[in-house]
């Protein structure tokens, strides 16, 4: 918001500078009418209250997204499995490796303008889905296991019972991607000798994508909790079957 | 540069490996502090620390080797590890291009924001896959000689020139203040942040 009003401002300097340039009336009126036209430009906040400016789909929240998607789980996140799916299972690295940066924000971008994309298009590397559907996770304006329970999976780390019952407590839409996710990772494991990839390896990339405080943790005690997020991860894949039926 | 005053001294430097994941940096690490290579070698965590000593001439040289994370999440981490270091292994997997493009970032960004006098050296991990290489000797020694880095193509795997990259690097780096004994600091270096040098001992940051 305020990158935004500081754009309006230098482009009100800039105007002001050609207004007092120009000498033919016509450009003047022109710019004049520019400025005015600018000035009434509202603000991204105001636009954002009235429902026309969306944050549409990363940076947004799982229930959002569902709500307006009509959907139990975010298309997105559903078009990204079914990709991987289809054709990441033996690609060794899988989820681990990264993919390009450019094409991760270009494909963001296509999904967050709601533009016609097709995942199953060679021109999408399969890294570059999974590192979009990582990045997904993480620009979530709340993690997928949400801020309020996290000290509770936390403690509830290794309790197959505890980890049930907590899951139920989450937003609907949140415990329906989670069980669709892990019930995809599981997937995924199953072609672990081909792809290399175990259950640990899948719990270091995901535990951080997935898990993540609201409180602001010193920095040393960053890869401690790390390493719980990441076991969480491990458990709940390692008992997906027992967990989500 | 072994000047006769250096002789028999043991010289300390912190050295950090940055690169995208599952590029090999860890494997490069192990390989060159155990001699082992895992084919499933397991994503770090945060970073890993591990410390080789070896020798050159008469010297004594003391590796304390940060090994970092590759996964995106991570990222912010890094300057963490490479302040204050005074060496730099850029890794890249040599068939994996977006690899190689990643190193160039990782590069400038250590020019940029790393001590000035930071000893860089580029490795071109992977080097045994070279039917499926992606990126040519050529195209890596010319990047590294623009940027005036250190080059080798490495393997892990087959421990081709992994012992003679950290050699390289022992060679290059300036020889002062040898270290007396007991754990030391990092050297020649204005130390911003003792908290955090301090717990240097084994394992995981």
């Amino acid at each position: 918001m305020q990158q935004h009003q500081h754009a309006t401002t230098t482009a009100h300097k800039n105007i002001d500078r050609l207004v007092s340039t120009s000498e033919v009336e016509t450009k003047q009126t022109i710019a004049i009418r520019l400025k005015n036209f600018l000035l009434r430009r509202p603000t991204k906040e105001s636009i954002k209250l009235k429902g026309i400016y969306k944050e549409v789909v990363f940076g947004s929240s799982i229930q959002s997204i569902c709500e307006r998607e009509k959907s139990k789980i975010p298309r997105f996140i559903r078009e990204c499995m079914l990709a991987v799916e289809s054709r990441g299972l033996s690609v060794d690295g899988i989820y681990r490796v990264s993919g390009n940066m450019a094409s991760i924000q270009k494909l963001r971008n296509m999904v967050d303008m709601n533009e016609y994309y097709d995942l199953s298009d060679s021109m999408w590397d399969i890294h570059t889905i999974t590192g979009a559907l990582k990045l997904f996770f993480r620009e979530l304006s709340e993690p997928l296991f949400t801020y309020a329970l996290y000290d509770d999976f936390i403690k509830a780390l290794h309790n197959l019972n505890q980890i049930k019952e907590l899951i139920k407590k989450l937003p609907v839409t949140n415990g329906k991607t989670l069980k669709a996710l892990f019930r995809h990772l599981d997937i995924v494991l199953q072609h672990s000798k081909d792809n290399r990839m175990q259950s640990q390896g899948l719990a270091i990339v995901f535990g951080p994508t997935l898990l993540w405080s609201d409180r602001k943790v010193a920095d040393a005690n960053m890869a401690f909790d790390i390493v719980q997020r990441g076991q969480l991860v491990e458990f709940i894949i390692n008992n997906c079957r027992a967990i989500f039926g | 540069m072994a000047s006769a005053a250096a002789t028999g001294k043991t010289f300390q430097f912190k050295l950090v490996l940055l690169g995208e994941s599952a590029v090999g940096k860890s494997s490069l690490v192990l390989r060159f502090v155990k001699g082992q290579f895992y084919e499933h070698q397991e994503s770090t965590i945060g970073a890993a620390f591990l410390t080789q000593t070896i020798n050159l001439d008469d010297m004594v040289i003391k590796f304390e080797i940060w090994d970092t994370a590759g996964q995106e999440r991570f990222h912010s981490l890094a300057p963490m590890y490479y302040r204050g270091a005074q060496a730099a292994i850029v890794v890249y997997d040599i068939t994996n291009k977006e690899s190689f493009n990643r190193a160039k970032v990782w590069i400038e960004e250590l020019q940029k924001q790393a001590s000035p006098n930071i000893v860089i050296a580029l490795a071109g991990n992977k080097n045994d896959l070279d039917t499926s290489r992606t990126t040519t000797y050529e195209e890596g020694s010319a990047f590294a000689e623009e940027n005036n880095l250190l080059f080798l193509e490495t393997s892990a795997k087959t421990a081709n020139n992994v012992n003679e990259i950290f050699m390289v690097i022992a060679k290059k780096l300036p020889k002062v203040n040898p270290t007396t004994a007991g754990p030391q600091r990092a050297q020649g270096n204005v130390d911003l942040n003792p908290q955090q040098n301090t717990q240097s001992s084994k394992g995981c940051c």
